[in-house]
């Protein structure tokens, strides 16, 4: 999974925005495990496990949940799919 | 005799006529009483007092006074505040809403004060230590470190938003060198968040090894920290795709720093 570099997350108040230049996306808690997941490369499987283990939700509605996300975030040109690019394998730390 | 960094107690003390029977605390602070200090360092000497200075060599520096003075090899500057100007930092540090992002980042506290503050947490005393820990405790020193992680991330912002312009016009050159200062911003986020207070750049890496908690994490986002700032064979000179690359790469540090630090 490939997050695009145009996209950045931040929280204020209690509140978590995806933001692309100039449009903010305000974010639920599965839609922004699922991004901190993109963030760090992970991949597809990693991701659901997070959100299952992060959200305490059982495996099935982690898949579906994450499935969802992901498709969203794919149209929106968040993520691509396929090989990661090493920039952002490299990039960060992972935790 | 106690001595810093060569010197005791008691000459330092003299060259600004203390002890003076007052309780006026005393201090020393900076670089020196950390393992920062190096051959050259200054011996930064305070005063919470209106009483200030008997040095020849005294100018006003915004709400304080500084009076340098040379012992030995080394410059002695004594720095007066006076205890009302204090005690509104510390007020002011109270008032202060996190919550609230209305002003220019960085704008709540000059960076005079941001050192001033720090210097007080982790200074030493040199005369009226009781005096010295009473003004301690009249600052909120987790909320200093927690506006400067977050005037950190609000600073990188606009440098975010830059850097990615600048690659999407194909402006290399510009996009590496403010890449850079996205990685600075996000480290420097970090550092406070961990709770460092000191604002001093030239510290970062001291502060980076400080805040070490042993984990993988902490160790991946050193080793990372190091290679984004002297990145091997990329410079003005190199292709395209490598400065591209580097870029992505800081861009991705730094997002990933910034989520963990609001996490």
């Amino acid at each position: 999974m490939c997050a695009d570099y145009h996209v950045r997350r931040r929280r204020s108040h209690d509140a978590t925005y995806l933001i692309r230049h100039n449009e903010f996306f305000d974010v639920d808690a599965l839609t922004d495990a699922v991004w901190l997941g993109c963030e760090r490369g992970a991949t597809v499987g990693e991701i659901i496990e997070s959100v299952a283990r992060s959200l305490d939700l059982p495996l099935d509605e982690a898949i579906a949940g994450t499935a969802l996300t992901l498709e969203r975030f794919r149209a929106l040109g968040f993520v691509s799919y396929g090989p990661e690019a090493p920039a952002a394998r490299d990039g960060g730390p992972q935790r | 005799m106690p001595l810093i960094a060569g010197l005791g107690y008691d000459e330092i003390l003299a060259a600004e006529g203390y002890p003076d029977g007052s309780e006026t605390p005393v201090y020393v602070s900076g670089s020196i009483v950390t393992s920062y200090a190096n051959p050259w360092s200054d011996v930064d000497v305070y005063v919470l007092s209106d009483r200030g200075s008997i040095g020849t060599l005294a100018i006003p520096e915004g709400p304080n006074v500084v009076s340098q003075h040379f012992l030995g090899d080394r410059r002695v500057d004594f720095e007066f505040w006076p205890p009302a100007t204090v005690g509104e930092l510390a007020a002011r540090l109270d008032r202060l809403d996190l919550t609230d992002a209305d002003n220019v980042p960085r704008s709540r506290f000059s960076y005079q004060e941001e050192c001033f503050i720090h210097r007080l947490r982790v200074g030493k005393a040199l005369l009226n230590e009781p005096e010295l820990a009473a003004w301690r405790q009249r600052f909120d020193f987790a909320k200093l470190s927690a506006y400067q992680s977050q005037e950190a991330i609000r600073a990188s912002d606009g440098v975010y938003e830059d850097v990615c312009g600048m690659l999407d016009g194909g402006a290399f050159d510009v996009a590496m060198l403010s890449a850079r200062e996205l990685v600075e911003h996000s480290v420097e986020a970090y550092v406070h968040r961990h709770g460092s207070t000191d604002p001093t750049v030239k510290w970062r890496p001291r502060q980076l090894e400080a805040v070490d908690d042993g984990s993988v994490f902490h160790r991946e986002v050193a080793g990372t920290y190091w290679s984004l700032e002297f990145p091997e064979g990329v410079g003005g000179d190199s292709s395209p795709e490598h400065r591209r690359a580097y870029v992505e790469r800081c861009l991705n540090f730094s997002r990933r720093l910034t989520s963990w630090v609001q996490s």
